[in-house]
């Protein structure tokens, strides 16, 4: 994916089968973003449907794998334990959402449905360092920004849309844009890196 | 400024300190050879010339560095390479206080070494010339970093042939504890502590050249009066020498970006484990820098930075500084010796050309226990320059006179001798053969020196030459 991303930023067009895309770097006060996630809204889109399965997160390595996930409403959600010791799933109550899915160990797999839009922080209690983020949000047009700071999105249908950038450190960050049929829009993007809690 | 702004100051400042090396110096900062401190250098794999004019003599961003607890003034999580390991992730901090708050640890052990060598020429009266090889003479062991946001650390233990080992520092700052605060104004310091009194000739801060100034030495224990009539001596137990660091607690900020304080409570004694005394000494800094990079580590609108030939970071600015520092020390059954001491300096820094001048006057109000009280004054003024000559070659000169005043008392009963006054002058270069290896050569020369009381000749004139290396 990483490699794809960049050589769409490198090469020439030519990559839409459909409707135009957009894609660009991302980056927070001159750090790559890694983890930022990049969505398109308009009034015409329709909401992004939650699917059948279980999105799975990972705990592996005493890591969340991926560190940033984006789902619907509605949208179930599987955190497995793949490491050969217990975990601990817990969310604080940021978006009148709290959930604590317990203690557990290697192989077992808790789910929790996310219901409201927002961000939601996924820490485990055991590991205080593990940190994860379910952004859950019914964009249908979306990216989640990879290591290199990339991020693409294809096949979206011409129109006028509003982009967003979201990331656990930084200013939320929108503007417009207008997406043509066959249209490849690229963008540079950079982000203001929030005061929470302190300096950094 | 803003943030953004500033940012970029920052950014451009490390950056274009390391550029001009870019080849050689990553190379070597990769290596972890490239700093006297290089716990620093891997951290955040950068030259030494980042932050010491010739190290371990700091440049003013170095400085600033320091006074921000030993990391960079703006956005160090973004300078920094070397990824800490976290104690907590950052979403921790919104659940406080039901959680602890998260912190960090250095990803490689943030200890480095330095190795110092020493050659003596000595001129006495015991013989011509002797030359003494001192090697080595002093070994440090370094640490230094951070804790997380707010948390830092600096430890410096030395061993030399004189005195040992000694924890020389180990003192945890904690920076803008009270964030209601407006950032940077108010930090917290706490442990064994060099009080760095002045700038101006200070150790650590200024060591570029072997010898510090008179004034931080200065012991009335070491003023030993004889009568050369009887060969009695007067001796005081006062031992303090203010260059020592202490074990204390600093309260210091940076008020309007320009102006320092600080204010000190220390034990006032250090070669006792338990205090010796039931009171406490006091210090206060007072600092105001005109000009150049401000305290806080950024430049004002249209500012920047004054780069040498070679990339190094220089600043055209005026340093005043002033200093206080009052204590209390037992020299005889109930009677105790307080003492204070008040210094002022002035530092100009233009380009290449760092020159500095001040003044220091100290009092002790019964140094030798007597009954009625027998007070003894001291005063001592000083002159330091230093000129980049080539990028690698650093050239000093310090003046310094030190003069003693003995109570007419005390003369009276026949202590008419002894090491009153001193006035001596010392040439010096510092070479920078790598970032992390200097060669120095410094001569002491006194040009005026009063009979020492104890042993009934002049100091000897010395010539030094060192070899340091820090890896």
């Amino acid at each position: 994916m990483v490699g794809g991303l960049a050589a769409l930023l490198v090469g020439p067009g030519g990559l839409c089968g459909q409707g135009g895309a957009v894609s660009g770097l991302v980056r927070v006060s001159n750090a790559l973003s890694r983890g930022a996630v990049v969505y398109l809204i308009s009034e015409s889109a329709n909401p992004l449907p939650p699917a059948a399965e279980a999105v799975l997160l990972d705990q592996r390595n005493l890591s969340f794998v991926p560190r940033t996930l984006l789902v619907p409403p509605g949208q179930e959600v599987a955190f497995r334990n793949s490491d050969p010791l217990l975990h601990n799933v817990f969310s604080p109550d940021y978006q009148g959402e709290d959930f604590n899915l317990g203690t557990y160990p290697s192989g077992e797999s808790r789910t929790h449905v996310f219901k409201r839009p927002g961000t939601h922080v996924i820490l485990c209690h055991i590991h205080p360092e593990m940190e994860a983020y379910v952004f859950v949000n019914p964009a249908r047009f979306h990216s989640v920004v990879d290591d290199d700071g990339l991020f693409l999105i294809e096949n979206i249908p011409e129109g006028e849309y509003t982009l967003h950038v979201w990331h656990p450190r930084a200013v939320a960050y929108r503007r417009a844009v207008r997406i043509g049929a066959n249209n490849w829009l690229r963008l540079d993007i950079q982000l203001e890196r929030r005061r929470a809690g302190g300096r950094n | 400024m803003t943030r953004t702004a500033r940012t970029t100051t920052i950014l451009s400042i490390v950056s274009s300190c390391v550029v001009p090396f870019a080849g050689e110096l990553l190379a070597a900062a990769d290596t972890g050879l490239s700093s006297p401190i290089p716990a620093f250098a891997r951290k955040y794999k950068t030259s030494c010339s980042t932050c010491h004019a010739a190290a371990p003599k700091l440049n003013v961003l170095g400085e600033a560095f320091r006074l921000n607890g030993y990391r960079f003034p703006e956005n160090d999580a973004l300078l920094r390479k070397e990824q800490p390991v976290p104690l907590g992730a950052e979403p921790w901090k919104e659940l406080w206080p039901r959680a602890i708050w998260p912190g960090e640890l250095p990803a490689i052990p943030p200890v480095s070494l330095r190795v110092v060598s020493d050659v003596r020429v000595t001129n006495d009266d015991m013989a011509d010339y002797s030359w003494t090889y001192l090697f080595p003479n002093e070994i440090y062991a370094l640490a230094g970093g951070t804790l997380g946001e707010s948390i830092g650390f600096f430890v410096e233990a030395e061993w030399t042939q004189d005195e040992g080992i000694e924890v020389i520092q180990a003192k945890i700052p904690f920076q803008d504890p009270l964030p209601f605060l407006p950032d940077r104004s108010f930090n917290l310091w706490v442990g064994k502590q060099n009080l760095y009194l002045l700038t101006l000739g200070q150790r650590q801060i200024d060591r570029a050249e072997r010898q510090r100034l008179l004034w931080g030495d200065y012991a009335i224990s070491e003023l030993v009066l004889r009568d050369p009539s009887t060969g009695d001596s007067l001796r005081s137990l006062n031992d303090l020498e203010l260059r020592f660091s202490q074990p204390g607690i600093e309260i210091n900020g940076i008020v309007s970006r320009r102006a320092y304080y600080a204010l000190g409570v220390t034990q006032g004694s250090t070669d006792f484990a338990a205090d010796n005394n039931d009171r406490k000494d006091f210090y206060y800094k007072l600092r105001y820098k005109l000009g150049g990079l401000a305290l806080d580590g950024a430049y004002d609108p249209g500012g920047e930075p004054v780069l040498g030939t070679g990339g190094q970071l220089f600043d055209r600015s005026l340093i005043i500084e002033q200093f206080g520092y009052f204590g209390t020390f037992p020299v005889a059954n109930d009677l105790e010796d307080k003492h204070h001491t008040l210094g002022i300096a002035a530092r100009w820094l233009n380009g290449p050309l760092d020159l500095g001048a001040g003044y220091a006057w100290g009092q002790n109000d019964n140094p030798w226990g007597l009954s009625p009280a027998q007070q003894s004054t001291h005063w001592s003024a000083f002159l330091k320059s230093e000129y980049f000559f080539f990028p690698w070659l650093l050239g000093s000169l310090k003046v310094e006179h030190l003069e003693t005043d003995v109570p007419e008392a005390v003369r009276a009963a026949g202590f008419t001798e002894g090491a009153l006054y001193q006035s001596r002058f010392l040439p010096g270069a510092v070479a920078l053969i790598r970032q992390n290896v200097r060669l120095v050569i410094e001569a002491e020369l006194y040009s005026g020196d009063s009979v020492s009381g104890e042993t009934g000749t002049q100091v000897p004139d010395n010539l030094w030459f060192r070899l340091d290396i820090a890896f």
